[in-house]
């Protein structure tokens, strides 16, 4: 924001003012926060050329855009986008035994993410300042349907065939593998369901593993 | 002197997680594959970050929630595997060892987070009293105050973890060779524990049948790449 109240105020006091309106509460996904971050530019610009001055609309409308711009970027970026491009890169690590290749695939993850991660914070921050209070419009899943579905479909398709790559190593190795693999997949997903805690969830199918490892090997 | 190294670049990749870039670089796969290169096992480092990358994925940053700071502990992980399995050679051991201990510094991590917001309140409430008095310009030092904070932060805590590990891990040999087997089958459970960790991000019903058909083709591949 301090740009913006230099260009708006060249007074410091008047500055002083501005930032001070700015330092409330704002809570919202990073990369999202630039449709805010514009909007709020075009409408501070707006009420200075107008010389028609509103804070407290401005304020509410900050506090609205909370909740849009933290639920589409949650369930954008963390729940898919990022899952997605970390399954892409891992999938073709391991079904890849040349490591040239698999530094290629890592090179490959960053670049998945980061492309839709940079492309939204420079889309908002112009749709932001293009559109000002509309900008609440841009903030829905369904404006973002095409980078949602590829993500989604490629992340489901490389935890797939993750699974199943690993899954068939197993198999063939032996049938203690897995089982082991499948008391690891089963046991986490279900004490999730369940709400069971994170940790608890994580150490039991290990125990588990760890003595049908035991059990094994003793047979 | 590794171990102050290992601090400087775990605090450093710390920062990616979410106080500052957020490219991914904090990532397990990536950010072990780099360590890996620095302690000179790069081949090493990324198996280490397959084993480890799905663990804490499904973790999201949802709002004020605190989560376990997976990042740092895998480059505590990552660090404690790859020296004890050159000294012991045992490596699933060492391995599903260093991970359960991993587990223990990314719920301390995660609380460590909460010191961060903490200061950082402190931070903008000085921000705030500074402002009052009509200096604009401090606002930089409030975000590089705000971003040492951090870095510092999580350095104590890698390198007091490397530290630590050092002493619970400077005995590895003592455990029988024979045992590692057994730890093998753990860290095959370490990877199916983070599909099934994976899984619920993908449970949509139009995503089930991609699901499937990768489930397939996995296997399939399988026989033509082995």
């Amino acid at each position: 924001m301090v740009p913006i109240a230099r260009r708006l105020y060249p007074d410091a006091e008047e500055q002083q003012k501005f930032l001070k309106r700015h330092l409330n509460f704002f809570n919202a996904h990073p990369y999202f926060t630039t449709f805010a971050l514009g909007a709020i530019a075009r409408i501070e610009e707006e009420e200075v050329i107008s010389g028609n001055f509103d804070h407290s609309k401005t304020d509410r409308f900050k506090s609205a855009l909370i909740g849009p711009l933290g639920a589409v970027g949650d369930q954008l970026v963390w729940a898919l986008i990022k899952p997605a491009s970390i399954l892409f890169g891992l999938a073709g690590i391991i079904m890849i035994p040349d490591f040239t290749m698999q530094l290629v695939f890592l090179f490959v993850l960053l670049l998945m993410y980061n492309v839709p991660h940079l492309y939204i914070r420079v889309y908002g921050l112009y749709k932001g300042y293009q559109l000002g209070f509309s900008v609440y419009k841009r903030l829905s899943l369904e404006n973002f349907r095409l980078i949602r579905n590829f993500y989604g479909i490629l992340g489901a398709l490389c935890l797939g065939l993750y699974a199943g790559f690993t899954g068939m190593r197993f198999i063939n190795y032996d049938i203690g593998s897995v089982l082991v693999f499948g008391i690891g997949v089963v046991g986490v997903y279900l004490l999730r369901r369940k709400q069971i805690a994170f940790f608890i969830a994580i150490l039991l199918p290990l125990a588990l593993g760890i003595i049908t490892g035991v059990v094994l090997e003793s047979v | 002197m590794e171990n102050l190294l290992i601090g400087l670049f775990g605090s450093l990749i710390a920062l990616d997680t979410t106080v500052a870039f957020q490219f991914l670089i904090s990532q397990p796969l990536i950010a072990c594959t780099v360590l890996g290169w620095i302690l000179g096992d790069v081949q090493l480092g990324l198996q280490v970050g397959i084993y480890l990358q799905l663990l804490w994925l499904s973790s999201l940053p949802v709002g004020a929630a605190i989560i376990p700071e997976g990042n740092v502990a895998a480059i505590v992980t990552a660090a404690l595997t790859i020296r004890y399995t050159h000294l012991s050679y045992h490596f699933y051991t060492v391995l599903v060892l260093a991970i359960l201990y991993g587990l223990l510094i990314s719920y301390i991590a995660g609380e460590a987070v909460v010191l961060d917001r903490k200061l950082n309140n402190r931070f903008m409430n000085r921000f705030q009293r500074i402002l009052d008095q009509g200096i604009v310009t401090f606002l930089g030092r409030v975000h590089f105050l705000s971003l040492s904070a951090h870095f510092l932060l999580m350095f104590v805590l890698i390198y007091l973890s490397l530290l630590v590990g050092d002493w619970l891990f400077g005995n590895i040999t003592l455990i029988p060779a024979s045992w590692d087997n057994i730890f093998r089958y753990g860290s095959i459970a370490v990877l199916g524990i983070g599909v099934g960790l994976a899984l619920p991000l993908f449970k949509e019903k139009n995503y089930r049948p991609f699901l499937a058909a990768g489930l397939i083709t996995g296997g399939v591949l399988f026989q033509f790449v082995r």
